[in-house]
């Protein structure tokens, strides 16, 4: 028997499309037009209608009675396991007190998993930057630099709530406004008073003021410090195998630690400090601790909430420009990345920083975002370009994924940023086996978009199954690394952030 | 011509009808969901129970139908529902329900399958491409499904390429539309377009043999 496709008439193609009702006027006409004047096309849409009604009319299959009892069980033990091993790392106690005995089926999960959460968290941002900021309860110098808030409902908050905000952040400490104009204003501008030390990093959580917790998905983060950064970036599962996110900061100059080992740590962490007091005895910045240190002890000590169990989480404390370049590499590098969701502080995540409009925060315009041109190598990547960027489910995008975008990395790394001190300090997270390959044998390998049937990328991911060997490769060569720490510069053109890497999930939505 | 039907109807009567329970098109079913998402998240336990149940039938039924397995598609569906429900917070609800949860399922089906594929000796394969049953392929229990004629579409459909077979799956016996397809198997439409008909056809030479063609033949 000849292979089949041989036997296949393109033409047949919309044949079968026109008995799915799936096709556009034109080519239904076209195909009508066919049908009307050749026998043996009409020949083949009923050969095609014929072995759909076969198909269809087979007996269903029933599932066991048992699945939802199996089901729910299950889901019950696995709910359970997380309450067991997702204890807070919180000061507040009306925060985390009902945590047990709440209702909630989510009480048990962890803070900040939620990618959705990160579009609600606008009004909680607001609320909670309320609460931590302004209310009479704030934590003075030298007390919790971490806080867990009862939140209001978001969809409920008032907009009271927002208005006092509004009126309060005329004298607020913290530069709100900073960070939605733009990255670079939240980078270069000190806006935490000697005083007034903001929290670095503020959860909220999704109990109402009568503790009850009606959604526990409001469990999200926000930096009020706004020189932190939080980022989120999901990667394709073999690129996340393979620490790609690392190459990528050490394509760009910026020296990953290897672990969260004590010389790992930013500098002027305190050492006194055990690794459960840390953040809430941190100094403050104005206290000579830097923004890195503390971004440092918030993420150890909250680890579990700051995402997936096997996520990598990372303090960068780098130029702005070459953080920067990091993510704007991420961005145009279809093959690797699905998504970069970037919080700045005070400001809503997936806002877009430029523009500051609430409407821009919805997929659809993330998606938009996404299909602008890439940043030419040469000067700093535009923000829009990066911020809030999610490539799920586009995969008509796939055109844009070009080999050059990989060389492109290469070539950066002779840039002027890379000369700058630059470093990374891996929270945790193991650094993975990696294996060297070619740069454009990694490009052309097909992992990503379009290849072989959509599921190449997301097969292990699905089992929770982590090979211990990558199969991919690194765009980095030896060459391109470097272990050599350079030395502090001007705080003024950094950029800090906490780094939280995740593989892409099977439960990630389409 | 069978059924009676004229050569230039567009579409399965009952197409619409199939794609109407399906997650993607109308909002009432969507919003059931989302209400039901939304007294899970909110501590509803038994919100779990009623999403199992809107959904298990036609995701088992679907899964049995890719996997030629009933075993087989119970646990892929059993991992896909817990996972999905423990993971309610990751859903974004850009998309339907019942889309992310059959993403989930036949990603997760699609990795057993090639694991399974991975342990099967070729030797065993017919070399004229004919229907041959493999590990993927109808259990003894299937017989319990029905009859032979289900035995035998199984072990066609099981010839198929997983992402072939898969999209001839969703379209044929969830009714999904190209887009919903689409958006589960992370394909361009014109992809869903092309497998479905390389599919079709190549399940109908496996199946000529077997008098599936009987009207045409």
């Amino acid at each position: 028997m000849p292979p089949l496709d041989d036997n296949l008439n393109p033409a047949d193609e919309l044949l079968s499309a026109y008995l799915d009702g799936e096709l556009s006027d034109a080519e239904r006409t076209a195909v009508e037009k066919r049908l009307a004047s050749d026998a043996g096309a009409r020949q083949t849409l009923e050969q095609l209608r014929e072995l759909s009604t076969t198909l269809r009319d087979l007996p269903p299959a029933k599932p066991n009675p048992s699945l939802r009892d199996a089901v729910l069980q299950q889901v019950e033990q696995d709910l359970d396991t997380r309450l067991a091993v997702s204890p807070r790392t919180t000061n507040d106690a009306n925060a985390s007190a009902d945590s047990q005995s709440a209702g909630g089926a989510f009480a048990s999960l962890p803070f900040g998993r939620s990618r959705r959460g990160w579009a609600w968290a606008a009004a909680a941002v607001a609320a909670s930057l309320l609460l931590v900021v302004f209310s009479p309860d704030q934590p003075q110098p030298g007390q919790a630099d971490i806080d867990v808030l009862a939140r209001n409902d978001v969809e409920v908050a008032d907009s009271s709530t927002v208005n006092a905000l509004a009126a309060a952040g005329a004298d607020a400490p913290l530069e709100m406004s900073a960070a939605s104009d733009s990255l670079e204003a939240a980078t270069t501008e000190s806006a935490i008073t000697p005083d007034a030390p903001a929290p670095i990093v503020a959860f909220t959580d999704g109990a109402d003021e009568s503790g009850s917790r009606e959604n526990r998905l409001g469990a999200e983060y926000f930096t009020a410090d706004p020189s932190l950064l939080v980022v989120r970036v999901e990667l394709r599962n073999e690129a996340f195998r393979r620490n790609h996110f690392d190459q990528v900061l050490m394509t760009q100059g910026i020296t990953v630690a290897p672990s969260a080992a004590e010389d790992a740590a930013p500098a002027s962490l305190d050492e006194n400090d055990s690794q459960q007091q840390v953040a809430a005895s941190a100094p403050p910045a104005a206290n000579g601790q830097s923004t890195a240190a503390r971004a440092f002890a918030f993420a150890t000590n909250n680890r579990q909430s700051l995402g997936d169990t096997e996520a990598d989480v990372l303090v960068v404390d780098a130029p702005a420009s070459q953080f920067a370049a990091c993510l704007d590499d991420l961005k145009n590098d279809f093959q690797n990345c699905n998504a970069i969701l970037v919080c700045p502080s005070g400001e809503a995540p997936l806002a877009d920083v430029r523009s500051n409009q609430a409407d821009k925060r919805s997929s659809a315009m993330r998606r938009k975002a996404a299909n602008k041109s890439a940043a030419s190598g040469d000067g700093e990547p535009a923000l829009e370009q990066w911020f809030g960027y999610n490539r799920s489910g586009t995969a008509g995008q796939a055109k844009a994924m070009q080999p050059s975008n990989l060389a492109k990395q290469s070539a950066r790394k002779s840039g002027g940023s890379a000369q700058q001190p630059a470093r990374a300090y891996r929270v945790s997270g193991s650094q993975r086996q990696q294996l060297p390959r070619s740069i454009e044998e990694n490009a052309l390998s097909g992992g990503g978009f379009g290849g072989s049937g959509g599921f190449d990328s997301g097969l292990e991911s699905a089992d929770g199954i982590r090979s211990p060997v990558a199969r991919d490769s690194s765009v980095v060569s030896e060459s391109e690394t470097t272990r050599e720490i350079p030395p502090p510069t001007d705080e003024s053109s950094r950029v800090q952030a906490i780094v939280i890497v995740e593989a892409e999930d099977a439960a990630s939505e389409p | 011509m069978a059924h009676g039907k004229p050569i230039l109807q567009v579409a399965h009567p009952d197409a619409a009808t199939a794609a109407g329970d399906t997650a993607g098109t109308p909002s009432t079913e969507r919003e059931i969901d989302n209400r039901l998402i939304d007294a899970a998240l909110a501590g509803d336990r038994s919100a779990f129970g009623q999403l199992v149940e809107r959904h298990q039938d036609r995701l088992v039924n679907a899964l049995v139908r890719f996997t030629g397995s009933p075993e087989d598609a119970h646990d892929i569906a059993q991992d896909a529902l817990v996972q999905a429900l423990t993971k309610l917070d990751r859903f974004r609800r850009d998309s339907a329900f019942f889309t992310w949860l059959y993403r989930i399922a036949f990603n997760r089906a699609v990795s057993v399958s090639r694991k399974r594929r991975e342990r099967v000796s070729l030797d065993g394969l017919r070399e004229d491409g004919g229907v041959e049953p493999n590990s993927t392929g109808p259990r003894p229990e299937e017989h319990t499904l029905g009859c032979e004629r289900v035995e035998l579409v199984h072990q066609a459909l099981a010839t198929l390429a997983e992402d072939h077979r898969q999209v001839l799956v969703l379209r044929e016996f969830d009714g999904l539309d190209y887009q919903q397809i689409a958006e589960i198997v992370e394909v361009p439409v014109g992809t869903v377009r092309s497998r479905l008909f390389r599919a079709r056809s190549q399940l109908r030479e496996a199946l000529e043999p077997h008098g599936f063609d009987e009207t045409n033949g």
